[in-house]
């Protein structure tokens, strides 16, 4: 691996309701390097959305980051000014959402838009940034790009958006682009495509993907690394190839358990896991997991788990799971 | 603190604790209650509609009482609280059978205009079509005229006195309920519980009045409060043209029309008339806002 | 576009023939004889009978109709009887002067409302949205004729610094007589449709600035200022835009009220002053010349709606609307 470009160290984002604080990320670290694409999975509710908002410090109100920092090329985006903040959204950093309908100003041209975004970023004059704009647009693979800029987004796909969105990033040149779940609105057909897209024009430009998802079949195709989460926290973190051969926590089993398979001619039911995350007000003094894991034991009530590294570059919190002991899978299923 | 514990074990206690917190902040008269503002414009109304109904029991003098030798006096000053007005009348007697006078008017109006709109809104919305095109086109062109113009007209042709600024006033108040009830009653046609009924055979009036009114109860009731508001200016307006509570029967429009005559000798008459139609409208207003909050945060006006 | 704004000319017909019915039926179909009403006090069988022939009451009652809706179209709005004048020329006398009146105080109104709701709206829950939200709620509580009359009592009573009657022109008098007589009218007219601007600016702006658009243009830098006042604010502007309509009508109206208290030479003291004289033809006229103009004003803020969202537009020609 080469530079590193974002590093996230211990964050704790938290929301304060009227009934209670929710651990909404609770500790998480990891690092993302040029020109790597980091997976990250879980559940809804498993706090990757936030913290993908919290890279860009884009929290609602209710949420505060409590502890923990957001380095970017070593410098702190916490501490930024309101001023730096603008000059890093956009163009250190570009963030594509889930749903393109409603990520672009619906009222303005989509060419303004871009227009908008080179002026602010890149400083550009009129005519040069119209130039660019639309050669960005032909690059991310958008037929008639000097028509499509003249166009209102209710007036294209929801796949053509996303394009739009990408080649935003892409003319302001982002060393980092985050996307939220990018496909999950698209037609079948089209995410593939936008998938497709995103990874050539990473493989052309050097920048680092940050792809969350909860679709481990995309994670496959995309990532060089992933991390899973659950509840807020990280409970495995390893390189793609070493997660599908060798998954070490039992909620990474149940994920794939529960993932459908075309290939595989298996004939029993998909599975599921049982139960439901915890509430996000109360964890935080014992395993989330447990009251799920068919594997738990006394101490997972008792103790949060360390992310230990177990082998190489593959981390994973798991009382089960440490030098000592190594849990096999379907092993003294326990009681599930 | 109650969340250190963790789900389904030792925290069954906690969890009922939040899950009470969270149905207590979920009740409607609690979210009620927890608007400041919309208490406030609660107490204010109650004031109103007490000063109305205890009129005869609070005024200290009768409000027609006419007394020469007692003209204009100022406020604060001697036997009369809130001094007197042209002809030595007591204004604060007047101004308590005034709020009578607006109460009856206003709520009278709001409901003759919202059981028509109501009505017409339901039969339009659920009936589609021709029925729909006509009804709506007859709100459409009366919605055309400004309110206060819509209730000159009528009360100029009708005369005045109570029941017919009633009239005019709740003839202008039904296209808006109507079209209130109307886009409800669209929304809630197609859902799948009346279409249900539809094919169990329920008649349409039935389906109509137990099924899709009660659906509507909630925009009915934050419009008609608002509306009350609005008919107490209404009257309010009317009178103060001359057109609508005619003296000697006191009104605070016609309160205030008096007080216009001898705002340099007595502008207290003026200024409390005006203040009462003032806060009772903001009171409507507090109450309406509250209860759309609470009924449904999206809801708009 | 085109066709969506004749499809919307096309529905006006229909309403025009409410507007035009509902007045005629306002004097025809009521119980009461209006032509007693008119008479009043000199009632006598005489004198009846030579103004229901005159009015042409004695006609059959689709006749009548077709008569005032044929007589409208040709501009013919009926008399005064009061003034003996047509009541269209009274009305044409009137109305630049009610219009300059009602135009000044929404344009404030719109300036000020707007200006607000967004800070009110951009500072949510602050003490600045707090204090604002409470003025909006008095504007839009506020009895206009009592503020009238307590800005007369204030301002020209007690500090005599404005006139507290009558008008001004520019052409004759010069421009500071024209603004010291048009202010105080002017302010309280400005002040209902201020507190409603306020109002819907203020939600409308908090729906747009909480939406998915306005999170990505922040995601992509775009400064705040850029995305209150130009992305949030347009989106934000249809709902607006359709108040405007609404509250040009109540301009009018409050017209009728304010203008009464200062004298103000427009429409509002001609209709008060026929009520007065219970000159009911000329009442009628007004309330129809009034309506029709709201119903156009309605069609151009429709108008105005589809050049600010294209979508709109879009979205009636498939139907809908």
């Amino acid at each position: 691996m080469d530079e590193l470009i974002l590093e996230v160290n211990n964050l704790k984002t938290y929301f304060f309701l009227a009934s209670g604080v929710a651990k909404a990320v609770d500790g998480v670290s990891f690092q993302l390097h040029k020109g790597e694409t980091l997976g990250v999975v879980g559940e809804s509710g498993s706090g990757k959305s936030v913290m993908s908002k919290c890279v860009i410090r884009l929290l609602e109100k209710v949420g505060r980051i409590v502890e923990g920092e957001i380095k970017f090329d070593g410098q702190d985006v916490l501490s930024f000014s309101e001023k730096e903040l603008m000059a890093y959204r956009g163009q250190d950093v570009s963030m594509i959402f889930q749903d393109p309908m409603t990520s672009l100003d619906p009222v303005f041209r989509i060419g303004d838009q871009m227009m908008e975004n080179l002026r602010i970023h890149r400083g550009l004059e009129k005519a040069e940034a119209k130039k660019v704009a639309i050669e960005a647009l032909r690059s991310v693979g958008i037929p008639n790009p000097e028509a499509r800029f003249e166009a209102y987004p209710f007036e294209l796909s929801g796949g053509m958006c996303q394009r739009v969105i990408i080649a935003m990033a892409l003319c302001c040149n982002a060393r980092v682009v985050v996307a939220d779940e990018p496909t999950t609105a698209l037609d079948v057909t089209v995410q593939a495509q936008v998938l497709r897209l995103l990874k050539k024009l990473q493989k052309e430009t050097g920048m680092a993907l940050m792809l969350i998802t909860h679709n481990l079949g995309v994670v496959w195709d995309m990532c060089d690394r992933v991390m899973v989460m659950y509840a807020g926290k990280i409970v495995e973190t390893a390189a793609v190839k070493d997660l599908y051969a060798n998954p070490l926590h039992p909620y990474t089993w149940g994920l794939l358990d529960s993932m459908p398979s075309l290939s595989s001619q298996r004939k029993t039911a998909l599975k599921t896991i049982a139960g439901t995350p915890p509430d996000l007000r109360l964890t935080g003094t014992c395993c989330n997991f447990y009251n799920r894991c068919p594997y738990a034991r006394p101490i997972c009530t008792e103790q949060v788990p360390e992310l230990v590294e177990l082998e190489p570059g593959h981390l994973v919190a798991c009382h089960r799971q440490c030098k000592s002991e190594t849990l096999k899978r379907g092993e003294d299923g326990g009681n599930g | 603190m109650e969340e250190k514990v963790l789900s389904g074990s030792i925290s069954k206690e906690a969890q009922a604790a939040m899950i009470r917190k969270e149905r207590t902040a979920n009740n409607a008269w609690h979210k009620f209650c927890r608007n400041k503002s919309a208490v406030v414009g609660l107490v204010i109304v109650c004031l109103m509609i007490l000063m109305g109904v205890l009129a005869p029991l609070l005024s200290p003098y009768d409000p027609n009482q006419i007394n020469v030798l007692e003209t204009y006096l100022p406020p604060f000053t001697g036997s009369h609280l809130l001094g007197t007005d042209d002809l030595g009348r007591d204004l604060l007697s007047r101004l308590l059978y005034g709020a009578q006078m607006s109460i009856v008017v206003a709520i009278g109006a709001t409901v003759l205009g919202g059981v028509i709109g109501i009505l017409l809104g339901l039969i339009s919305g659920y009936a589609g079509g021709v029925v729909d095109a006509v009804i709506m086109r007859i709100m459409d062109g009366m919605f055309a005229f400004p309110f206060i113009l819509l209730s000159i007209l009528l009360v100029t042709i009708l005369g005045s006195g109570v029941f017919n600024v009633i009239l005019a006033i709740g003839i202008g108040n039904v296209p808006r309920f109507a079209r209130v009830v109307r886009s409800k009653v669209i929304v809630t046609k197609n859902e799948e519980f009346c279409n249900a009924e539809r094919i169990l055979g329920a008649s349409p009036l039935r389906i109509m009045f137990s099924h899709i009114l009660p659906n509507t109860v909630s925009e009915v009731v934050v419009y008609a409060t608002l509306n009350i508001g609005s008919a107490i200016i209404s009257e309010a307006s009317l009178s103060f043209l001359g057109l609508g509570i005619l003296i000697p029967t006191p009104s605070w429009g016609n309160i205030l029309r008096g007080g216009r005559g001898c705002l340099t000798t007595a502008p207290h008459i003026a200024a409390f008339s005006g203040l009462l139609i003032f806060v009772a409208v903001i009171g409507f207003n507090l109450v309406g806002d509250g209860i759309r909050d609470v009924m449904d945060p999206k809801m708009k006006k | 576009m085109q066709k969506v704004i004749l499809k919307r000319l096309l529905q006006l017909i229909p309403t025009l023939l409410v507007v035009i019915a509902f007045t005629f039926a306002a004097t025809r179909l009521i119980p009461g004889d209006p032509v007693a009403a008119m008479l009043g006090e000199q009632y006598d069988a005489t004198k009846v009978d030579a103004l229901r022939e005159e009015l042409g009451l004695n006609d059959p009652i689709p006749v009548q109709f077709g008569k005032y809706f044929m007589d409208i179209l040709q501009g013919d709005f009926g008399e005064s009887y009061y003034f003996n004048t047509s009541a269209i020329n009274m009305i044409k006398a009137r109305l630049p002067n009610t219009l300059v009146l009602s135009v000044s105080s929404l344009c404030i109104a719109i300036i000020v409302g707007v200006l607000f709701g967004v800070l009110s709206a951009k500072r949510q829950s602050s003490l600045l949205d707090y204090v604002l939200t409470v003025v909006s709620l008095f504007g839009v509580s506020a009895p206009v004729f009592w503020v009238a009359i307590m800005m007369v009592l204030v301002f020209s009573v007690n500090l005599g610094w404005l006139p507290s009657f009558g008008m001004a022109t520019i052409a004759q008098d010069g421009l500071a007589a024209f603004l010291r007589h048009i202010t105080l009218p002017c302010a309280c007219l400005a002040v209902i449709p201020m507190g409603t601007f306020m109002r819907i600016t203020r939600s409308s702006m908090i729906d747009s600035l909480g939406s998915d658009s306005v999170r990505a243009l922040r995601a992509r830098g775009v400064s705040e200022r850029s995305i209150v006042w130009k992305h949030a604010l347009k989106n934000a502007l249809p709902p607006i835009l359709t108040v405007v309509g609404m509250q040009f009508a109540g301009c009018f109206a409050g017209a009728v009220l304010t203008e009464n208290i200062f004298s103000w030479p427009g429409m509002g003291t001609m209709i008060s002053s026929a009520i007065d004289n219970r000159d009911y033809s000329l009442i009628q006229a007004t309330v129809l010349v009034v309506a029709l103009a709201f119903v156009i004003i309605n069609l151009i803020t429709d108008i105005l709606y589809m050049v600010i969202n294209p979508k709109v537009a879009i979205d009636a020609e498939n139907g809908g609307m």
